[in-house]
């Protein structure tokens, strides 16, 4: 029988990945102790509104996330944010704030990302136009109180979406596509679309990557049943009229003609970059230099950190992933992170 | 304010499209008659497929897309859509005023098209929808 | 740390400027640049030298095809060198496409170092000189930018309308070449530069955000010179005036002397082409340079700065601010002498 007990395995991060880590290594049996910076458990997911492609809410994933849920075995440390990792005779220790807060055999980052800061993109008026908000204000909005979307106590005539901001972007040196904002463009503008049936709405994408199980026919949904526009050319600024909506310039790349639309929002679907509570890494290895990301040892078949020794990583900290796909990355990252132990 | 003076070039308006100024009716109503016309991505199966596209500049797909998109050029609500004036654009497309004449009604684009949109139904039906409105346009 | 575009500042150098001038602002704004030394010297107390030497940076040229880039490049080169030679290191250049100009040239020899070295090799051969790159190359108006509070302090005049008491509108237009290209010349980058807007607030004024605003003038040397090409240059400007026109903007202030002369001139054509006025109760809006915005302020007399070359009359708007002026001096010369009247110049007068 395997003294598993007295493995002991660090997991940061409490948002899907986290928790799927978490979990998974407690069933193998091990000792966990699960930090997060906040003082509940579910990340980002207590945030959202509808998950796509099929709209559930995320209550249906947090349910589980309940202490009574949670197996023997899991102590938790909620409200400590870790900040830096350092590793010492084959045991690695957790820091906040430069006070050890922790120590473990193996660790498992799932620390998330943060939404990419509109403001950065200038010329879309983001901080400036009351009526620019992210795609993660309109989550909040629609989660909370989905009338602030009417003006002056009127339904909102038109809507519109632009794609890729903060993402494929070499003038604020984010190259990578977020891979999720186009589906969550997609599911946004089908819900504002549900709230107000008469409103426009438009979409401005450069491509449509509708990559996921069930994302395509959520896209034919979007066209076909909402009869949501999508006009294929990036909007290159958005100023403000005396009405106080906001005055679009694009192009129509397929009809190649420059384009000029007045909306009461504008949606700016942002991108996914590395959290800005990411974990310092022992002789700081392992960050790609160009994402910000973690870059992992074997990125096709494993979860260790390249250039660390006992650190894992799963989730949105290794780069823009779905829900299923960080909870799968979770698991992945306990079990091999019980393999390390074990073979020691 | 007397004789409008002449000074030796002509002030443009621009190519701008300007999507607040739309005509919905045509494109509406075709929306109605052909539901999949909505999920067309425009990915040119049709036009690459097009016996007529081959041999001039008849664009199916620019033809539709115009429509769909609600997109008038130079408006003048005094006259139906079919009636506008017609506008040349750098690539020598008048649209959207293309005559569907060059239409062969062949088929071939709706046996391509990967949305399943029924191509050939939609031409037919812009052809019925303008026929009476435009001159030369071919009645089915 | 985050960094934004709106709160970047570029360094801008305090005293002992050599300036230099531009072809069209001193054509059609003749009084500006005195002006612009003459509040640097007397009521800023900075040292400028303006060398008699120094040419035109062909930038008209270069941007019409007629000289060639490398050309261009030696002329800019032997600017520095007499600047070099005077002993200065910081210039000022007057026009917004020579700074432009100056911007490219300067980042295409750090780039292309071997490319500066032959024109080193040119204006050798060519004169016998040698030259240093500026340690710091800035517009005029980013100086009246610097100094804002300064002048602020010492103004006769606030940028308010005295009969209601409210902060003049004024649209601040900035040349394309000033921050469009590179960002970073410019004082809050490229979308929202602040160097006219910094100094419309120090000074009372509120200025006005149209959709608009960063468009173009649409003065294109290549699209402007041959006349059958105007309209597309005189578009640009229509497109901008329309879509300003429901803030009813009280001034225009222009730091690129061709958008100034644009925003002025065509203001005119538009109404006897079109029919169409864009101002304020039917009537056209005026348009200055940041030296004439800072004259006015400064208490400087209208007419001694050349105002009454603009096509627009400014002396509704002198009105507003409350700057006296005397009317029948307007088309005066020095000796107080009549030199005639423009036809039309009072059609629509603010």
């Amino acid at each position: 029988m395997l003294d598993t007990e007295k493995y002991r395995i660090a997991v940061i991060g409490a948002g899907p990945a986290g928790r799927a880590a978490a979990l998974s290594a407690a069933t193998l049996g091990v000792s966990v102790d699960w930090y997060d910076k906040q003082d509940r458990a579910g990340g980002k997911l207590n945030e959202y509104h509808q998950l796509f492609p099929h709209r559930v809410k995320p209550e249906t994933l947090l349910s589980g996330f309940r202490e009574s849920e949670l197996p023997a075995g899991i102590k938790k440390h909620f409200g400590i944010a870790v900040n830096r990792i350092e590793t010492e005779q084959a045991q690695v220790i957790l820091l906040s704030d430069n006070k050890v807060v922790g120590g473990a055999d193996a660790v498992i980052v799932a620390t998330g990302f943060d939404f990419f800061d509109a403001r950065l993109k200038e010329e879309f008026g983001y901080g400036m136009y009351k009526q620019v908000i992210t795609s993660a204000d309109l989550e909040q909005i629609l989660k909370t109180n989905p009338s602030a979307l009417k003006k002056n106590g009127a339904d909102p005539a038109s809507i519109a979406f632009v794609h890729c901001v903060g993402s494929r972007d070499q003038q604020i040196g984010i190259g990578y596509c977020s891979r999720l904002c186009c589906i969550t463009g997609i599911k946004q503008a089908i819900e504002v679309k549900e709230l107000y049936p008469s409103a426009s709405v438009v979409n401005f994408y450069i491509d449509i990557r509708a990559f996921g199980t069930g994302y395509e026919e959520l896209y034919r949904e979007a066209q076909e049943k909402y009869r949501i526009r999508f006009i294929r050319g990036r909007v290159s600024e958005a100023s403000e009229n005396q009405q106080y909506n906001i005055v679009l310039k694009a192009e129509d790349t397929l009809m190649a003609r420059p384009l000029k639309l007045t909306v009461d929002w504008l949606v700016l679907l942002v991108g996914m970059v590395p959290s800005c509570t990411q974990v310092e890494l022992d002789n700081k290895k392992g960050v790609d230099g160009e994402t910000g990301f973690y870059d992992l040892a074997d990125p096709l078949t494993g979860s260790r950190i390249s250039g660390q020794e006992g650190v894992f990583s799963a989730g949105a900290c290794n780069g823009p992933m779905s829900i299923p796909e960080a909870i799968a990355s979770g698991r992945s990252a306990a079990m091999e992170a019980f393999n390390y132990i074990h073979s020691r | 304010m007397g004789l409008k003076k002449n000074f030796g070039f002509d002030i443009h308006s621009g190519r701008q499209i300007d999507l607040d100024r739309v005509d919905k009716a045509l494109a509406d109503e075709l929306s109605e008659l052909v539901g999949a016309w909505s999920a067309c991505i425009n990915c040119g199966s049709c036009v690459a497929t097009c016996p007529a596209a081959q041999n001039g500049m008849y664009n199916f797909r620019m033809l539709h897309y115009q429509i769909r998109m609600r997109v008038e050029t130079d408006y003048d609500p005094s006259l139906p859509y079919i009636m506008q004036r017609r506008v040349e654009t750098d690539n020598n497309l008048s649209l959207p005023y293309i005559s569907l004449e060059h239409c062969l009604l062949c088929g071939k684009c709706q046996l391509v098209c990967p949305r399943g949109i029924p191509t050939r139904y939609l031409a037919i039906q812009i052809m019925q929808k303008t026929r009476q409105h435009a001159e030369g346009i071919p009645s089915v | 740390m985050t960094k934004y575009w709106k709160e970047y500042q570029k360094e801008i150098a305090g005293d002992n400027y050599f300036y230099v001038r531009s072809c069209i602002r001193q054509n059609f704004f003749p009084g500006a640049e005195n002006l612009f030394l003459n509040i640097l010297r007397k009521d800023l107390g900075k040292k400028v030298f303006e060398d008699a030497d120094h040419t035109t940076c062909t930038g008209i040229g270069y941007h019409t095809d007629i000289v060639p880039l490398e050309t261009t490049m030696t002329v800019v080169a032997r600017q520095f060198a007499l600047m070099k030679e005077k002993g200065f290191q910081n210039i000022i250049v007057s026009c917004v496409t020579s700074f432009g100009l100056y911007s490219e040239i300067l980042d295409l020899w750090k780039h292309q170092p071997e490319l500066k070295k032959k024109i080193a090799g040119y204006l050798m051969d060519a004169t016998g000189r040698t030259f240093d790159e500026p340690a710091n190359m800035v517009h005029a108006s980013d100086i009246l930018y610097k100094y804002r509070h300064e002048i602020a302090a010492i103004a006769k005049h606030r940028l308010v309308n005295q009969r209601t008491g409210q902060p003049l509108r004024i649209v601040d237009h900035i040349g394309c070449h000033y921050a469009k290209t590179f960002p970073e010349r410019g004082v809050g980058g490229s979308e929202f530069p602040q160097v006219l807007s910094g100094l419309i607030t120090a000074w009372g004024g509120s200025t006005v955000d149209y959709p608009e605003r960063r468009h173009c003038c649409g003065f294109g040397f290549r699209n402007y010179l041959v006349q059958e090409n105007r309209g597309y240059s005189i578009s640009q400007s229509k497109i901008k005036l329309e879509s300003m026109q429901p803030y009813e903007p009280d001034l225009i202030v222009a730091n690129c002397p061709g958008c100034a002369m644009f925003l002025d001139r065509w203001q005119y054509t538009l109404e006897e082409s079109e029919g169409s006025v864009y101002g304020p109760s039917g009537l056209k809006i005026p348009v200055v340079t940041h030296e004439e915005l800072a004259g006015l302020v400064l208490g400087y007399d209208p007419w001694e700065i050349g105002l009454q070359t603009h096509q627009v009359p400014v002396e509704g708007l002198l009105d507003k601010i409350g700057i006296t002026y005397d009317a029948g001096r307007k088309y005066a010369d020095r000796n107080g002498n009549l030199i005639g009247e423009p036809e039309l110049i009072n059609q629509h007068v603010c």
